[in-house]
Parts: structure tokens; C-alpha cells; sequence
């Protein structure tokens, strides 16, 4: 209780509990009509003009980069988050799920005085937060977020700070993730974030994080064999490079490799440990090393193709959860929810996704035969299909590197992608 | 008090104007190391990189912008912005410009999409054209994604129709992969030509999907024992393989009429009509069949009347009574006397059609004599 008004006499309100006065309400709701009908390139409001400096402080923030360009050193998102005078725009933070005890510094330009705003937005603008500073306050000084903590779910919220409310207001992105980001997302990329916290929204467990960024990943990306490659492999056979900027860039296409890269990516962000694993030894064989039985590579950019079908690779790549072969996710293929495999009698589970499903093929993995959801049992076909009388070939399949595949190096430059 | 009113009326109108022709149009203009973002910029749907700091391979972000179709120059498609990025093109110029240790590309790819009569189907067309340094790294390039480990299932060698386009072509799916997905039930249409041409490797891909919303749909009634397959065979139209080679053959006359002269050992053509040069530069040679645009005809007293909507492109050439009708695309023409079946399609190339100049001009009376890579008009 004291604590309580202790809180209200510095002026804290939670959104459920206390609303802004009436005029608190009209205003922000004209000055929105303002912006809207205001073609806002005529009447430029750069933040420079009206603010100092807005930082957050409290928890240090993970390490960023902004995935732009190489070397990371050059690419890296200042500290604290915030906005301060002169820099090109908001630098935002990343924190754990759960943190709490943040401030927030503020100086405007201002010679008057008047009262500070800081809301705390999801990312579906519902106010998690909002606090503001009884009339008068001085344009500098520091706010204390009482007993505001960020949510035990993935997220991006937004932490909005404003001096009297017809100024431009400070807007900062805030990542929350589950853990500490881990490499290849180490300083993690903020282009990266931006997606994976959209993506595993609401998720606050490693399994469920992974189930969700692999749905997306198939969702959303795009298997192209032909374009531009974004991936180059060197021998020896133990890792890859991933230009991840143009990858984002062209729209998320590539093949397996890129896609495989591309989910490690997305996990580790989030701070799910995971490595990238092939089912095939390089050099890859001449002829195909496996066909596969029917499955759906997402083929196309907008509208789905649902096509189902079998195809003759080299090789294929795919993730390991917690480096583990014991917890495959695939993002690259998905498995026909009805169709029974002809040679078990069973479905694939989770609507065809591949969702920590046991990798099997090796005798290290165990009773990997009795696993229901064997990733090498559904992904390769005994058999030619369509042969008639059913036809049998010879099976490649070597998973590389043993046992925990590799972290791929990711890069913000460009150079070595014409190389394939 | 009138005219103040006024004032602010029009004011009000041109900033409005404004506001609605920002944003259409052209790739932004990008100088190589510009300071930030590093040669790089955004804008209008375009994504734009240029790297060349220290070697380049000669072509602008307009001249490879002019490479491939333009956003409006396809009847019936419209560009597709990707959902994530915003951008319906990517131009990178000299990626590998700013080192010595790599080789250079230029790249350009642009999306479309179209609606079909059905409107849970979609068109998808993608045209992806990298500019290498020689033709052998371009056929290196063309030869991996075909052949080599990373290439998907078989790739055939030639055009789907026997057609020749560029100087190595290669084509997915084969007949006998047609043949498979149609035992399957599935949807066979993902039709694509990969081929060089000099020292561009070029990429064109058509294909046909549902909307989200119908797949969505259809799986529901799958899992509810409803329907047997997603697709099922008939219930699309034909893969339109004319299309995708018309659509190859006009990137090919792109890059044969260059002028920064892409493909070595090409002779220029000279057209003459009543002993004057015409269309000079734009008259190129597929293999074999000479095509020009429609306007090279215009000195030979061939009048055009050019009827061009967002569904078709279609131009009328008359002359002493005698009349052509031609559509962007489409591998025949409507004649006075009949149909015609065409050697070449006709293509669109800054704003005219392109057609096969012989097949047209004697269809209209005109005759054609050709010696050597000089070809005389004579109108009869």
C-alpha cells in the first residue's frame, strides 16, 4: 500500500487502473487527426530539433548490431538504447524475458516546463505501461519504470517517450527474448530480431519458440534453386557462410542451405541453441544420394503451391535443436498431414512440420527405428517412386559434421555470394 | 478573399499531387561508396546496390534496370512487392566491386503476378538476369545451377518447344516430370528457362498458385476426408510455356540490342527502306530470324494504331488496304487474308512491340531482300 502511494505521488499510472484526464485524451486523438490529415514531409519534425538525449537505462541491453555491413565492429548498436542528439536514429535494446528496474533519462530542448509520457506498447498497440510525470517537470531528468518488468513471452514492444504531447516523441524498440542471444547471433542482428520476435510472438519456451519460427520459416520463405545463392560451403566440409543481408534483402529465397541458415538464425536470436546439419558428405555424389518421398517445398513468393511431390537431391540441410540430432527442425520441408507413409503405419505428426523430430539413419541414435516421427524415415523414400514393380536404390546418408553440426559464419557483406 | 480562397485550393491540390506521385516509378539513383547506407538505398519498391569501388563491369543501375521488362510492360501482370521487404525489384551492381578477391556480377530480379479467371489462382513470374565478366564465367554459373551439386532434380538441355533461345538453354521441369506430377495429382505448373546469352545468364520462371486463403481451405477439407488432394488434375489451365519463351526471347533481344554490347561477335544489322537507314541499332538476329519494332516500318507508309490497355497490348498496321493486327506476347498474327503463325512472338521493347520484320512487312506488301546483314524494305 505504501509502496502504492509512494508510486501515485510521483505520478504513476497504469493504464487499467487510472486513465489520463479528459484533456490527456483529446489531445493525443487531434493531434493524431493533425498527422493524418498532414502530409508530414511538408512539415518535418526531426527528433534533433526537440531532443537532447532519451536513454534507457536500467539492465544492460544484450549487444546488437544492426545486420548492415562488415566489420562488426562498425556495425554495432550503441549503448544505452535511446536516441541522442546528432545520431541517426533510435538505437533500440534487447533484454531477457522477465527484466525489470528500468529508468528512463531524458533532456529536451525546451526552456519551459511541462510533464513527461513514457507508455510501453506491444506489438499490437495494447499499453502494457504509461506513465506521466505530474505537471511541472523540469525537460530533464529521470523517470522510474516502478514495477514494470518486460513480459515472460517473446516480443517487440515499444517505449515510447514524450515532452508535453505536441512534441515528437522517442520511439524505442524493445526485443525481449529468452535467453542470451547465441552464436551465430552473437551480437545479435537487430534486422534479425525484427522478424524473430514477430514470428515467435507470445512464445515463452525454447520448444515452443522453435515449433512457431520453423512454421514461419516454412510459411514464409521461398525454396529457389536457380537465383542468386546466398550460401557459399568451403572445403573442408564442416561450416558455411550465410550473406543473411541479401538474403533478407531478396526476399528470404535461397535453397535448403539458406533456409536451414536462416532458422539457426531465427532460434539463436531468441537464444535457442542450434547448429546446421547435412544429410550428405561433400563432394556430393554425382547422381542423387536419396529421393524423397512426397513432401512440400514452399515454391512460391506470395500465394502458396501446395505441391506435394517427390524429389531426387544431392544432399539436404536442416537444424538441430540444442545441436542435439535428436531434435531435428526442418523449415525447408513439410510432410502430407493425410498421407500415410506407405512403409509405416502411421501420419506425419504436427501437420508435416518438422518439429524436433528424431534424426535417425545412424546407429548413435538409438531406438531411433521405433521413433514415430524419424526425420530420416519420413524425409527418404525406400523406394523410386512410381517405379512399377517397386524399384530400390542405393541410400546416401552421412549426416555432416557428426554429431553436431555446424554454426555457420553469417555476414552483412555481399562480396562472396557471386560465387556460386 | 475569393482568390485567397483559391489559392489555398490549388495549393491544397499540388501538395496532394504530391503526396500521390511520390512513391511510383523509378529505381533511386545510387553513386558506388556513397557514406550511408554504404552504396545502398530503398525506394519506390526498388532495392538498390552499388559496390563498384574499385573494378566495375561497365552497366548503370538504369541500364540493367532497362535489361528486363519494365514494371507496366507486361499485359495482365502487375509487380509484386515482396511482403517482407516491400521491393519488387532488386538492381546490385558490381557486387564483388569493392574487392579484388572475387568475381564480379551485376544482378537485377523482379517479380510479378497475375490473376487468373479463377481468383483463387494466382500467376507468379519472377525474371532474375545476372551480368557476368565473360561468357565462360556465365556458363559456368548456368552449368552449376543445372547440372552441378546444388541444381534440383534433372535439368533438360533446350527450350520447351524446341525454339532456340540464347546460346546454352536449359529447361525444368522435363516432359517425363510433367508426366510424374500429372500421375500424383499435382499442380505441374512451375515451368522455368534457365540461359546464357554473351555474358548474361538469364532466368525466367512462371508459375501458378492458390491465394492463401483457398490453400487454407483446401487443407481444412483434406483433413476432413473431403477432398482428395489439394489440386487435382484439369482443374488449372495449361502451364503457358508460349508465354514463358515469349517472355525469354524478348529478354534476349534486350540484351542482343544493348548497346554496351553484351554478347561479343554480333554483327549489326541495317535495314534499309527507300535506301535510308532505319531502326538502326534495334534490328537484332534471333537465331536466325530478323526482328525489328513495329516503327521501322512506319517510312515504308505503314500507319500503326496502338490500342494498349493494363489487359493487352495490341497494334494494327495498315497499308494500301492490306492490315496486321499484333499482340504483346502472342506467337501469331491476324492478318487481312487469315491467321499467321509467327517464327518469333512479339515482345515489347520501350513502348513498340518488336515482330519478326519479314513475316510483317510481306504480310503487309512490302518486300524484303536481304544480303549479308543489310536488309532493303521495298514497298511494292
Amino acid at each position: 500500500m505504501k509502496r502504492k502511494v509512494a508510486c501515485e505521488k510521483e505520478g504513476f499510472k497504469t493504464f487499467e487502473s487510472k486513465r489520463p484526464r479528459q484533456a490527456g485524451r483529446c489531445l493525443p486523438i487531434a493531434m493524431l487527426f493533425l498527422l493524418l490529415v498532414t502530409p508530414s514531409f511538408l512539415f518535418p519534425q526531426p527528433l534533433y530539433d526537440y531532443v537532447n538525449y532519451v536513454r534507457l537505462l536500467g539492465p544492460s541491453s544484450y549487444p546488437l548490431r544492426w545486420g548492415e555491413k562488415e566489420p562488426v565492429t562498425d556495425d554495432m548498436v550503441p549503448l544505452p538504447p535511446g536516441y541522442e542528439d546528432g545520431s541517426p536514429r533510435v538505437y533500440p535494446g534487447c533484454y531477457k524475458i522477465g527484466t525489470s528496474g528500468f529508468s528512463v533519462a531524458y533532456s529536451f530542448k525546451a526552456n519551459f516546463d511541462a510533464f513527461v509520457t513514457v507508455t510501453v506498447l506491444d506489438s499490437e498497440n495494447k499499453v502494457l505501461y504509461q506513465k506521466v510525470t505530474p505537471f511541472p517537470t523540469p525537460p530533464t531528468g529521470v523517470v522510474t519504470l516502478y514495477s514494470f518488468s518486460l513480459p515472460g513471452y517473446i516480443e517487440e514492444l515499444r517505449v515510447i517517450v514524450q515532452w508535453a504531447q505536441w512534441q515528437p516523441a522517442v520511439v524505442i524498440p524493445v526485443f525481449v527474448v529468452l535467453d542470451d542471444p547465441k552464436p551465430p547471433m552473437d551480437p545479435d542482428w537487430v534486422s534479425v530480431l525484427r522478424i524473430s520476435c514477430q514470428w515467435a510472438r507470445g512464445e515463452s519456451t525454447v520448444e515452443g519458440a522453435a515449433r512457431k519460427l520453423t512454421e514461419m520459416t516454412h510459411q514464409n520463405t521461398t525454396y529457389d534453386t536457380e537465383a542468386l545463392l546466398f550460401c557459399y560451403p568451403p572445403l573442408p566440409d564442416q561450416g558455411e557462410y550465410f550473406y543473411l543481408k541479401l538474403f533478407l534483402n531478396r526476399g528470404m529465397r535461397g535453397q535448403c542451405n539458406e533456409i536451414a541458415d536462416f532458422l539457426c538464425c531465427l532460434m539463436t536470436s531468441v537464444g535457442i541453441r542450434a547448429s546446421v546439419q547435412r544429410t550428405n558428405r561433400r563432394p556430393f555424389p554425382k547422381e542423387a544420394a536419396f529421393w524423397t518421398n512426397k513432401l512440400l517445398i514452399r515454391e512460391l513468393r506470395e500465394g502458396e503451391l501446395l505441391t506435394y511431390r517427390h524429389h531426387r537431391w544431392h544432399y539436404h540441410q536442416y537444424v538441430l535443436f540444442n545441436c542435439s540430432p535428436q531434435s531435428v527442425y526442418d523449415g525447408t520441408v513439410r510432410f502430407h498431414p493425410t498421407v500415410v507413409h506407405p512403409y509405416y503405419p502411421h501420419q506425419a505428426p504436427d501437420y508435416g512440420y518438422v518439429v524436433g523430430w528424431v534424426r535417425g539413419g545412424v546407429p548413435s541414435d538409438g531406438d531411433w527405428a521405433r521413433a514415430e516421427t524419424t526425420y530420416r524415415r519420413f524425409l527418404v523414400s525406400p523406394y523410386i517412386p512410381l517405379s512399377d514393380p517397386p524399384q530400390t536404390y542405393t541410400i546416401l546418408w552421412e549426416p555432416t559434421p557428426e554429431p553436431s553440426g555446424f554454426i555457420p559464419a553469417v555476414y552483412a557483406s555481399d562480396q562472396v555470394t557471386c560465387q556460386r | 478573399m475569393k482568390k485567397v480562397k483559391v489559392a489555398w485550393f490549388s495549393t491544397g491540390i499540388v501538395a496532394l499531387l504530391g503526396i500521390f506521385t511520390i512513391g511510383t516509378g523509378q529505381p533511386p539513383k545510387v553513386l558506388p561508396g556513397e557514406r550511408y547506407p554504404t552504396g545502398e538505398a530503398k525506394a519506390n519498391g526498388y532495392h538498390v546496390i552499388n559496390r563498384g569501388t574499385l573494378r566495375t563491369l561497365g552497366l548503370t543501375i538504369e541500364e540493367m534496370d532497362s535489361l528486363i521488362y519494365e514494371v507496366d510492360e507486361l499485359p495482365g501482370f502487375e509487380v509484386l512487392p515482396n511482403k517482407h521487404t516491400g521491393n519488387h525489384t532488386c538492381i546490385w551492381v558490381d557486387l564483388g566491386g569493392n574487392t579484388f578477391n572475387f568475381p564480379l556480377v551485376s544482378y537485377i530480379t523482379r517479380d510479378w503476378y497475375r490473376q487468373q479467371l479463377n481468383p483463387n489462382f494466382l500467376d507468379f513470374l519472377t525474371i532474375d538476369l545476372e551480368v557476368r565478366e565473360s561468357k565462360g564465367e556465365a556458363l559456368r554459373v548456368l552449368r552449376a545451377r543445372t547440372k552441378g551439386e546444388y541444381a534440383r532434380d534433372p535439368w533438360s538441355e533446350g527450350s520447351f518447344s524446341g525454339v532456340a533461345i540464347g546460346d546454352e538453354c536449359y529447361r525444368y521441369p522435363d516432359e517425363e516430370h510433367i508426366r510424374v506430377n500429372r500421375l500424383s495429382l499435382d499442380n505441374l505448373y512451375s515451368i522455368h528457362l534457365n540461359f546464357v546469352i554473351g555474358r548474361v545468364k538469364v532466368r525466367v520462371w512462371l508459375s501458378v498458385g492458390m491465394t492463401g486463403e483457398e490453400s487454407r481451405r483446401r487443407e481444412k477439407e483434406v483433413l476432413q476426408g473431403l477432398r482428395k488432394d489439394y489440386v487435382e488434375v484439369g482443374e488449372c489451365e495449361p502451364a503457358d510455356i508460349y508465354l514463358l519463351e515469349a517472355l525469354a526471347l524478348g529478354l534476349e533481344y534486350r540484351i542482343r540490342a544493348h548497346p554496351k554490347r553484351l554478347v561479343s561477335g554480333q554483327e549489326p544489322i541495317t535495314v534499309l527502306v527507300n535506301n535510308q537507314p532505319v531502326a538502326q541499332g534495334r534490328t537484332v538476329s534471333l537465331a536466325g530470324v530478323t526482328v525489328a519494332p513495329l516503327s521501322t516500318l512506319e517510312p515504308a507508309q505503314v500507319a500503326l494504331e496502338t490500342k494498349r490497355t493494363k489487359m493487352e497490348w495490341m497494334v494494327t498496321a495498315r497499308r494500301n488496304g492490306q492490315w496486321v493486327k499484333v499482340k504483346a506476347f502472342s506467337w501469331e498474327m491476324e492478318t487481312d487474308k487469315g491467321k499467321v503463325k509467327l517464327e518469333r512472338p512479339v515482345f515489347p521493347y520501350k513502348g513498340e512491340l518488336v515482330v519478326p520484320l519479314r513475316q510483317v512487312a510481306e504480310a503487309l506488301g512490302i518486300s524484303v531482300q536481304q544480303k549479308g546483314q543489310t536488309i532493303a524494305l521495298l514497298p511494292k
